[in-house]
C-alpha cells in the first residue's frame, strides 16, 4: 500500500548531493506533497540544479512552487514568487516573476507564513475544469552540469 | 460505486472542491489551535483528526487483511506536540486510500470487490464528514481569537 508513487529519478539525481540536502529535498517533497495533493510532480535533472516541482497543469505552465537543491543547500522557489503576498520581505529575487526563499530546515515547511505563501501560490496557479491525474513527470536537461 | 466514482470523490475531498482543501486547511493550525479545546466543543481539532485518522486505518487494514488498530485508541487526546505527526499520518492514508481505488483492481482480503469498494466509500463519507467538523472548528477557534 503507497500513498504517492517512489522518486526514483529524483533519487538517482540526487545521489552526488551531500546527505543533508538528499534527505532536506526528500522529506520537503514528502511535505509539500501532502499539502499539496492531488497535484502532478515534475522533477528535473537541470543544468545548474536539481529540481521537485508541482504542477496543477501537468506542465510548466501550471508549475507553481518547486524545491531547487544546490552543491551544498536546498532552496524554496515560486515561479510566479512576485505576485505573493509577503509583508515580512522574506522572499529574494529581483526580477519580473521569480522569487525564493533558502529552505534551511524541514520545519519551515510548517511556517505558517511559508505554508501561506504556498497556498497563495497554489492559489493564482492556473487550474485546469478538472485536475490532472497524479504522476510524476521527469526531465533531464541535455547538455554539461554545472552541479554536483 | 466503482472505482473511477470512488477515485473521483477521493480527489474532490482532498482538493477541496467546494470544501476546502485539506492540506491547506491543516497547515494554517497551530499545534496548540488544534489541541484546544473550546467551550462547548466536545473534543479538539487534533483529536478529531486522530480520530478520523484511526478509521482511516482500520477500514484499509481490513481490506488488506491486517491487523487492526485498537478501538482504546479512538477519541485518544494527543497533546498539542503530536499535531504534526498526526496530521501527516490522516493526509498520507488518505492519499492510500484514493491510491487504493486508482490502482482498481487490487488485492485485497474481503469476500467481493463490491465489499472494498464500499469500505473505501464508506471511509471517504466519514474522512468528509470529519474534514467539515475541522472546518467549522477552525472557523470558531479563528473567531474567538479575533474576539479577544
Amino acid at each position: 500500500m503507497k500513498a504517492f508513487d517512489e522518486p526514483t529519478d529524483l533519487m538517482q539525481f540526487l545521489l552526488p548531493y551531500p546527505d543533508h540536502v538528499q534527505k532536506l529535498m526528500l522529506d520537503g517533497r514528502m511535505k509539500l506533497l501532502l499539502m499539496l495533493q492531488p497535484i502532478v510532480e515534475m522533477h528535473y535533472d537541470a543544468t545548474t540544479a536539481v529540481c521537485a516541482g508541482f504542477s496543477t497543469t501537468g506542465d510548466l505552465k501550471g508549475l507553481f512552487v518547486n524545491l531547487a537543491a544546490f552543491a551544498n543547500h536546498v532552496t524554496l522557489v515560486f515561479a510566479q514568487g512576485a505576485r505573493l503576498d509577503d509583508p515580512q520581505h522574506r522572499l529574494k529575487g529581483a526580477g519580473a516573476q521569480v522569487r525564493h526563499i533558502r529552505l534551511t530546515s524541514l520545519e519551515m515547511l510548517d511556517d505558517p507564513y511559508i505554508r501561506g505563501l504556498i497556498e497563495n501560490s497554489w492559489e493564482n496557479a492556473p487550474k485546469p475544469d478538472r485536475a490532472p491525474a497524479y504522476q510524476i513527470v521527469t526531465k533531464i536537461y541535455a547538455g554539461p552540469k554545472r552541479r554536483p | 460505486m466503482n472505482s473511477e466514482a470512488l477515485v473521483d470523490l477521493f480527489d474532490q475531498i482532498i482538493s477541496g472542491e467546494d470544501i476546502p482543501k485539506i492540506g491547506f486547511l491543516l497547515g494554517r493550525l497551530t499545534p496548540d489551535q488544534a489541541a484546544l479545546q473550546l467551550e462547548g466543543m466536545p473534543y479538539s481539532i487534533l483529536t478529531n483528526l486522530a480520530h478520523a485518522d484511526l478509521w482511516q486505518v482500520i477500514w484499509m487494514n481490513r481490506i488488506l487483511g491486517l491487523k487492526r488498530p485498537s478501538f482504546r485508541e479512538d477519541w485518544r487526546v494527543p497533546p498539542a506536540e503530536e499535531f504534526l505527526v498526526v496530521r501527516e499520518s490522516f493526509l498520507t492514508n488518505l492519499a492510500k486510500a484514493r491510491d487504493l481505488a486508482a490502482a482498481w483492481p487490487i488485492d485485497h482480503k474481503m469476500k467481493s470487490g463490491d465489499a472494498v469498494l464500499h469500505t473505501l466509500g464508506s471511509l471517504a463519507i466519514h474522512t468528509s464528514y470529519h474534514i467539515g467538523q475541522i472546518k467549522l472548528m477552525a472557523r470558531a477557534i479563528e473567531l474567538q481569537e479575533k474576539a479577544k
